[in-house]
């Protein structure tokens, strides 16, 4: 699994270089995570939905949705350019396999809920394991926007058991690390007074994910909230914990050493 | 001459029945019809007349609390999963603060989600400007993908949300406070169309909501002095009826624009928009110059904004003197 998530990795990198602009510490932060989701079975594609609310890691959702083809892998050096398929952020009915407009931070959580509420109500008959899940991957700049803490409040009260976030905690925003910029408080400790069921993990390791999204799973009449911690630009050590990474454009020479570091051979 | 096939031939002596209310209605009748059909607010159920579909149809309705942003997600969410979504609030809170809402999660995804804003205009009366939706259709119009309705009485307003069920795709349906005249006979409504309820040579009047009814009233006053206004009901701003717009004033050669919201960006910005490229004509349009509105009992607001019947007679002796 640490192996296709650095290809995904790998992919964003190069999608980022070609359109010359873009996100890396997101994308890289949060492979592992996207790479479990698409690659483990953990998740039934076949019928559970993923929300990637934070629009702009698309690179790494692009890069998986090609991998496991839902499109082909060529596509992607199309990333961001006119008449491609491929979005700066992910549009419904553009991307195959995107099913959800999202970008605009805080809007996909509240979609997500929708969702959760709609397959609640769609497959009522079922038995809760057996109920369409939404997975959500939202980041920890993301919830400083207010509207996410409004469609928490309401999850909770419809008791939507088949919605699981996973928090891509990787501390580091456009502008600065995010503790420069506000202050969380015991992060895992608020989502537990909101009422979310709560876990923390290892957001870097898909061992631990799957540890993660297997107990939200077994968890009855609450949502559930994955702590990811991770560690922005995961994988390539001059990416790593740095704020400039955000969304800075990699060069040819720093594109070669991240595809050393990152031991990929295609 | 008035159209008695679409005004009722007692509309000098009308029942009064709120634009909101008719809405609320319109809603119980297609969540009779249709079980996708869902209703959401953010804790104004009563005020925003679905009270009643709450208490037929508990199960397909949510009280989100107070926070549009999230009751436009959520219904954006429910549409990808095929329901058909109905949110309602005051027109200031959404669309107002839920904007931006719904311009991705509703509009960029083409998501089948019907926007109900009550409490729209000036006529909000008194709750005060901060409650007074002036800016609506301006925010609506300006939307890819986003058709903009607004129901001259009650019982348009329940054609209309019968007609937007069956358009696939987000609907803005404005809906009002106060009790207002009941003067529509019940006609299929029509996403794009707009309805001439009286014709005249000497000048076209374009109004839209409770102005409609207003403007009638006015036409049948000035033809005691020889005018003759044409009166149509823009009741889509969005699409725009061209043709019938067109087809009138290739006669009267003259235009007024009356509605309660901002003369910027509102319904006569529309018209205005169309005309400049079609067939330009002198244009009055009466709404808010860029004012906010004031508290009050409506009819006492509107005489203060000129919407009473005066003002609004004045003006179309003005635009006919064009």
């Amino acid at each position: 699994m640490k192996r296709i998530a650095n290809l995904l990795r790998y992919d964003s990198l190069k999608m980022v270089q070609a359109a010359g602009a873009g996100h890396v510490a997101g994308p890289m932060s949060s492979a592992d995570i996207v790479a479990t989701l698409y690659f483990s079975k953990v998740i039934d594609l076949a019928k559970d939905k993923v929300i990637l609310s934070c629009g702009h890691y698309c690179p790494i959702l692009y890069s998986a949705l090609a991998r496991k083809g839902y499109f082909a892998t060529n596509e992607l050096q199309n990333y961001m350019k006119l008449d491609s398929v491929l979005p700066g952020h992910p549009e419904k009915g553009v991307t195959p396999g995107i099913e959800v407009s999202s970008g605009p931070l805080g809007q996909g959580v509240s979609v997500a809920v929708g969702m959760a509420l709609a397959l609640k109500m769609k497959y009522a008959y079922m038995a809760h394991r057996e109920t369409p899940r939404v997975y959500c991957i939202l980041s920890d700049g993301e919830i400083q926007e207010g509207q996410v803490w409004e469609a928490f409040n309401f999850a909770v009260r419809r008791q939507l058991d088949n919605l699981v976030f996973i928090l891509d905690r990787n501390r580091v925003q456009i502008e600065n690390y995010v503790s420069q910029v506000v202050s969380y408080g015991e992060i895992v400790g608020r989502f537990e007074a909101f009422g979310l069921y709560t876990i923390e993990i290892n957001g870097n390791e898909s061992s631990e994910v799957i540890r993660g999204i297997k107990s939200a799973q077994s968890n009855i009449g609450s949502p559930s909230m994955i702590v990811a911690n991770t560690i922005a630009g995961k994988g390539v050590s001059f990416m790593e914990n740095d704020p400039e990474w955000h969304d800075k454009v990699p060069t040819q020479s720093e594109m070669e050493r991240a595809k050393q570091e990152l031991e990929v051979t295609v | 001459m008035i159209d008695y096939n679409q005004v009722m031939p007692e509309w000098k002596n009308p029942e009064f029945k709120a634009i909101r209310t008719g809405i609320g209605e319109g809603l119980v009748e297609i969540g009779e019809i249709h079980e996708n059909v869902v209703v959401l607010t953010a804790d104004l159920a009563a005020s925003v007349k679905v009270n009643k579909f709450r208490d037929l149809y508990p199960e397909r309705f949510f009280d989100v609390g107070v926070a549009e942003q999230n009751m436009i997600g959520v219904a954006a969410g429910l549409a990808h999963e095929g329901f058909v979504p109905y949110t309602a609030s005051y027109a200031t809170f959404s669309p107002g603060r839920s904007w931006e809402q719904i311009r991705v999660s509703v509009c960029l995804s083409r998501s089948n989600v019907k926007v109900i804003g009550s409490h729209a205009g000036v006529s909000c009366g008194v709750n005060g400007p901060s409650h007074q939706a002036t800016e609506d259709i301006a925010m609506m119009r300006t939307l890819p993908n986003m058709v903009v309705l607004t129901p001259c009485d009650a019982n348009q307003a329940i054609e209309c949300v019968k007609a937007s069920y069956d358009y696939p795709g987000p609907v803005y349906i404005r809906g009002c406070r106060p009790d207002t005249a009941v003067f529509t006979s019940k006609q299929d409504f029509k996403v794009g169309k707009a309805y001439k309820y009286r014709e005249g040579k000497d000048l076209t009047i374009c109004a839209c909501g409770i102005q409609v009814y207003d403007s009638l009233v006015v036409a049948e006053d000035l033809a005691k002095q020889g005018i003759e206004c044409e009166v149509i009901n823009i009741a889509s701003i969005k699409p725009l009826d061209e043709a019938t717009i067109l087809a009138s004033v290739a006669k009267t050669k003259k235009v007024i624009t009356i509605e309660d919201h901002q003369i910027a960006g509102g319904m006569g910005s529309a018209i205005v928009e169309m005309l400049s490229g079609n067939y330009p004509v002198p244009v009055k349009r009466v709404g808010l110059k860029d004012t906010f509105g004031y508290s009050g009992e409506y009819k006492a607001v509107y005489k203060k904004m000129g919407l009473d019947h005066e003002s609004l007679k004045e003006a179309c002796l003005a635009a006919y003197k064009m």
